[in-house]
């Protein structure tokens, strides 16, 4: 069974990659600035951010703010993904209904297309990082394979967040609250070393921690992942994409009917 | 071989009820062990009320929703005609959807871009192909849905009562292609509510009643069938007697024969001339039948203001049939008329006979002109004896009424016998069924000695 849909998925290849382009497309529809504000929104956040801790809680960190961009840019792909998937089955409703290919694609294509969001922020912001530490250019490959992890791990979580998202209304009114905590107890603007133990816990049960830990260990500390490291995220977002894809598929004819 | 089968499959909604503030879930069964099969190269009708799940068939075949039970099985590609929304973003302009669709619909990529332009021309919008949909008209919407429908080349095409929303043109346009998609082979299902054109399309048809498969088989009786149940039940009664069928529906009266309708679905009535000179017909009342011991029915019909009332009085004998109709209130020119089936193309009084001519206009009904003193005493035959079609003798007891026989037009294609009611808005009649001929002929010859000798008819 999941052979066969693994099957119709890359039969239906094409639909994904169209859709996808669509959605990065519809993302700056009608926007003077256009992509450029994959780069712009990443550091103005950065810069906010910086402008908080250095400026008004005096944090003492060298570099802090490429600390909080090496965080900023996965956390800001993660999020934004997810909530546009979220969404997605309500929104494309009507090619649901057309039936005739694999629904997944409609939340996988949101991530995608902000993976490639991603991605072309990261060709302006990388020579940032590069121009304060040499060695991280080096490690952009490893950025890739984590960029990868992460996608299967939002993909995972977008089939369960837009089945829910229709299964059960409540979600909606949930999701600001619910992304606002997420990002407090993510370590983007701290770093877990600051936390004492017990309460170290909460970001480390926080599975998207490992994911911005793993950016920030590449871009900021200019450090090659450890094998062990990768296989733990590996193991993560297969659980995300397994669990999410099993969520989906036992609900999805309830989902059909509610749509 | 057949290209899609339901084996028992059932489909369940679960529906929120609010009443008063109070909110209550309901399970509503769309489709309730399903199971039929259609051939490859049929064209298949569906047809049922509203809410008998019709559109969740089709949905199902289309693969939009899952089934909660059973199994389904569709053997080719499919491709769908139905309500606005269906597989069309609202948002996206027509082209933007072509492009999607096509691509779902799995189209090659050697021929892709030829393809998306082929349908853009057949669909012929000007410069509204750029236009989001949500600004189409509901004709400019099917023509591009249509568009895409016959480009993709299909294996399977599902219609979803949307030839109803166009015009004539368009329509006809629908039609002439659903008959070359026959011609090459490819399978169709269409859901309609326009009995005439399932009938003229479809191979086969089903019936389906509040989710459940009531009937399928030949277009024509799964129709009747469904004709005769539909309306409102107060005011239907079946009467059955050594082959001969009758139905009272709602103001209308079918017959049939051993399985052979002899009235057209438009079935017999009575008409009269309201103050406003327009027509009214019997089906227009509020009716309740009784159905009373001894194969008798007694129905009686009030318009909505009460200011006509009809009776109608039927009795069903072994090979006859005896009808009393009476009319009240305020109107005009009250007739009867029954609709036959165009295969009786012959007719006979007692002393003369002939054909009824081609039917000549599209819709305008035609008087064929017999001489109505004769009409008292009337036989109608079928050209043609092997289709088991039984002669008919009509005799009309009132001595005022006139008869007459016209042609429909071309569209309903009947022979009508019309019964003017007499000057007290009453008509008694009989028509009696001959399966063989030289029985008819034998019961005139009588008839004709009986009126020589100076008898009164006997109704």
């Amino acid at each position: 069974m999941v052979k066969e849909r693994l099957h119709k998925l890359y039969l239906s290849r094409r639909v994904l990659w169209d859709m996808t382009v669509r959605q990065l497309r519809a993302n700056y529809a009608g926007s003077v600035l256009g992509l450029w504000w994959a780069v712009v929104t990443p550091l103005l956040l950065a810069v906010s951010i910086n402008f908080i801790f250095t400026v008004v809680f005096k944090v003492t960190m060298r570099n802090y703010y490429l600390f909080v961009l090496a965080g900023i840019i996965p956390w800001t792909f993660f999020i934004n993904a997810l909530n546009e998937a979220t969404n997605s089955f309500a929104v494309n409703r009507s090619i649901l209904k057309q039936g005739v290919f694999p629904r997944e694609i409609v939340p996988v294509s949101c991530v995608l297309s902000y993976l490639l969001n991603f991605f072309i922020g990261f060709v302006f912001l990388l020579p940032l990082f590069a121009f304060a530490n040499l060695k991280a250019a080096a490690f952009i490959p490893a950025l890739f394979v984590l960029a990868l992890l992460e996608f299967i791990f939002i993909a995972g979580l977008s089939m369960l967040f837009a089945s829910l998202n229709v299964l059960w209304p409540d979600l909606r009114c949930m999701l600001p609250v619910l992304f606002m905590v997420w990002f407090w107890i993510t370590p983007v603007f701290y770093s877990q070393e600051m936390l004492a133990f017990p309460l170290r816990w909460i970001t480390i049960f926080n599975p998207v921690t490992h994911y911005i830990v793993a950016y920030q260990k590449i871009l900021f500390e200019a450090k090659m992942l450890s094998f062990s490291n990768l296989l733990g995220l590996a193991f993560l977002s297969f659980l995300s994409i397994a669990g999410g894809g099993a969520f989906f598929i036992a609900n999805e004819a309830q989902l059909l009917k509610r749509i | 071989m057949s290209i899609i089968k339901f084996d028992n499959v059932s489909e369940k909604y679960r529906i929120k009820f609010v009443r008063e503030n109070k909110i209550s879930w309901e399970e509503i069964w769309a489709l309730e062990g399903a199971s039929f099969e259609i051939k490859e190269g049929e064209v298949f009708g569906i047809i049922g009320q509203n809410g008998a799940g019709k559109t969740t068939l089709l949905k199902l075949i289309a693969g939009m929703i899952i089934p909660d039970s059973g199994a389904i099985s569709v053997a080719g590609k499919v491709a769908t005609l139905m309500e606005l929304g269906a597989g069309f973003n609202a948002e996206f302009t027509g082209r933007e959807n072509i492009m999607v669709n096509a691509r779902i619909y799995g189209l090659k990529e050697d021929v892709f871009s030829r393809t998306v332009e082929e349908i853009i021309a057949f669909a012929d919008l000007g410069k509204f192909i750029d236009a989001p949909i949500k600004y189409y008209s509901q004709g400019m919407y099917m023509r591009l849905a249509f568009a895409l429908a016959i480009f993709i080349n299909p294996d399977i095409l599902l219609i979803d009562d949307i030839l109803a929303v166009g015009d004539t043109e368009a329509q006809h346009k629908c039609i002439k292609r659903v008959m070359e998609l026959k011609e090459s082979g490819k399978t169709v299902v269409v859901v309609s509510h326009d009995m005439d054109m399932i009938c003229r399309l479809c191979d086969r048809a089903l019936l389906l009643e509040k989710g459940k498969v009531m009937m399928q088989g030949e277009p024509e009786k799964v129709i009747a069938t469904y004709l005769e149940a539909s309306g409102d039940k107060r005011g239907i009664a079946v009467m059955e007697r050594s082959g001969l069928r009758v139905i009272f529906n709602n103001g209308k009266l079918s017959i049939s024969y051993n399985g052979i309708a002899l009235t057209n679905k438009q079935a017999g009535y009575m008409a009269f001339l309201m103050p406003s000179n327009t027509w009214n017909f019997s089906s227009n009342l509020y009716w309740e039948a009784k159905k009373l011991p001894e194969n008798k029915v007694l129905a009686e019909g009030k318009s909505g203001d009460g200011s006509v009332s009809q009776s109608w009085a039927i009795a069903l004998e072994d090979d006859y049939l005896c009808i009393e109709a009476a009319i009240k209130g305020n109107f005009k020119e009250p007739h009867v008329d029954l609709m036959f089936s165009g295969q009786y193309d012959n007719w006979k009084t007692l002393h003369e006979d002939g054909v009824f001519p081609s039917f000549m206009h599209r819709t305008n009904w035609q008087d064929i002109g017999m001489t109505p003193s004769l009409g008292r005493t009337l036989a109608l035959t079928g050209s043609a004896e092997a289709s088991g079609l039984p002669g008919l003798v009509f005799e009309v007891a009132d001595r005022d009424s006139k008869t007459k026989l016209l042609n429909t037009g071309m569209e309903f294609g009947c022979h009508v016998v019309q019964l003017c009611l007499n000057s007290t808005n009453s008509i008694s009649f009989r028509m009696a069924v001959f399966p063989e001929r030289k029985k008819l002929e034998e019961y005139l010859e009588m008839k004709r000695s009986q009126q020589e000798q100076g008898f009164g008819i006997v109704a």
